[in-house]
């Protein structure tokens, strides 16, 4: 069983490389060459634009791929709930009850856009005792967002030579964020905090011996008002948070954040914005649908600067992030999510009133 | 209690029935694929080769007539 589960996960790795590589050229190429052929210029006439993709055949072949391999890879016959759920008494007895890094928060409301969405056509979100596993399993899968080096690649880049001591990973799911960090900043204390119980579990009972001492998890909604100690944190960071967030907790995670950190004090985001060019953008909004997650057209309509601005930072810098090496190049040669940083500074003084 | 109406499922192509068809051809390509690697482990010589080269030209050959592109070959 287990053998027929790797091969059809190997199968469903392979059919995503050739629709993220070969599919998506054919798509650009022949989009190009109809355009071209109609006199469509993508810059100009984006109306024509979007309806001559629209009807592409190639374009519904994408956007079919998309959303069809995600979800054979989690609910087909050997799918990663179906599979995860067949060892679900040796992975919970696996996982100890009480942790001396982990703090959980039993009275914790879950809000109900966390509860409601299968985002990333995971189901039952990542609310359920099991889901933590479901999640590592998936990532363990490969493709970019599983490889452990994206998290030190960001991790070097959001320091980018300072050496906090006190870093606040949001989001930190069952913790591949937050030990990237805790190893990359030798002299930090690290705190990840989620909302999921069983990505936090995880994240506690997979902390690397040699980090343990400098790591806790916490659950707590990231967008609430919290009892975390204000002005305590150097740098406040999240690794594809922000894109899950409805706007008003987005707007609300933003001036949580400004409150965390100390004057001075550092946020880096790494999200999705919108790409610049024309079918990239489609293909990016469809992503948002076909992959269940609604709410990353909030943060690409989001106003970034305003938001920092209103949460007491200086603006807000926008900084492409190359996940793999050439991964900026255009035009691309293979499908990719715009990775981008979004990094601010918490004003040393209060701006002088107009 | 009755059952949740499920709810339906996006639809890609001109005709629905296309998408449901794209989903019995998927399920059948897994299916084959992962009745190939039983063989494979039963009977390393038949199959021969190397997994991850054989898999990626399973997978060529499964989903390069999606493209709609006359293969290079054939070209008048
Ligand atoms: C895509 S995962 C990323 C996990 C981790 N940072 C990583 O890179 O592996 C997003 C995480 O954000 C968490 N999350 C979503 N909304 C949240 C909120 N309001 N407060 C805290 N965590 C939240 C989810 O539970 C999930 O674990």
């Amino acid at each position: 069983m287990i053998d027929e589960a790797a091969a059809y996960a190997r199968f469903l790795a392979a059919c995503r490389g050739f629709w993220a590589g070969p599919m998506f050229r054919a798509l650009q190429r022949q989009v190009a060459t109809d355009a071209a052929t109609q006199r469509i210029d993508s810059s100009v006439d984006q109306e024509a634009f979007h309806a001559l993709v629209a009807r592409h055949p190639t374009h519904a072949m994408f956007g079919w791929m998309e959303r069809h391999l995600q979800h054979l890879k989690y609910s087909g016959r050997w799918g990663l709930v179906p599979m995860v759920n067949s060892q679900r008494d040796a992975l919970l007895a696996g996982s100890a009850p009480d942790d001396a890094i982990l703090t959980l928060d039993s009275a914790l409301q879950p809000p109900a856009y966390w509860l409601e969405h299968d985002i990333h056509q995971h189901p039952g979100g990542l609310s359920g005792a099991l889901a933590g596993f479901v999640y590592k399993a998936a990532t363990d899968q490969g493709g970019v967002v599983g490889r452990p080096e994206l998290h030190d690649l960001f991790a070097r880049a959001a320091l980018d030579g300072r050496a906090p001591r006190r870093i606040l990973d949001l989001g930190c799911g069952f913790g591949r964020s937050t030990v990237a960090f805790a190893a990359a900043a030798p002299n930090a204390s690290v705190v990840g905090a989620d909302l999921s119980e069983s990505c936090l579990r995880l994240a506690a009972a997979q902390a690397p011996a040699a980090l343990r001492g400098r790591l806790h998890y916490r659950q707590m909604d990231a967008a609430a008002e919290s009892t975390a100690a204000e002005a305590s944190y150097d740098l406040v960071t999240s690794t594809m948070l922000l894109h899950e967030l409805p706007a008003a907790a987005l707007e609300a995670v933003i001036a949580q954040t400004g409150r965390w950190l100390r004057p001075g004090g550092v946020s880096v985001h790494l999200d999705f914005l919108p790409p610049a060019d024309p079918l990239l953008r489609i293909l990016y909004d469809g992503h948002s649908l076909r992959n269940n997650e609604p709410f990353m057209r909030d943060l690409a309509n989001a106003d970034l600067a305003d938001a920092h601005r209103r949460a007491g930072f200086d603006g807000v810098e926008i900084v492409p992030f190359a996940e793999a090496e050439g991964a900026l190049d255009m035009p691309a040669a293979r499908w990719r999510l715009p990775w981008t940083m979004i990094v601010a500074t918490k004003r040393t003084s209060q701006p002088e009133l107009s | 209690m009755t059952e949740q109406a499920p709810t339906p499922e996006q639809v890609f192509f001109a005709d629905p029935a296309m998408d449901r068809m794209m989903g019995m051809i998927m399920a059948l390509a897994a299916e084959v694929f992962v009745l190939r690697s039983r063989v494979r482990q039963l009977d390393p010589d038949q199959t021969g080769g190397d997994e991850a080269a054989d898999v990626d030209a399973f997978v060529r050959h499964l989903l390069q007539p999606a493209l709609g592109e006359r293969p290079a070959a054939d070209r008048p």
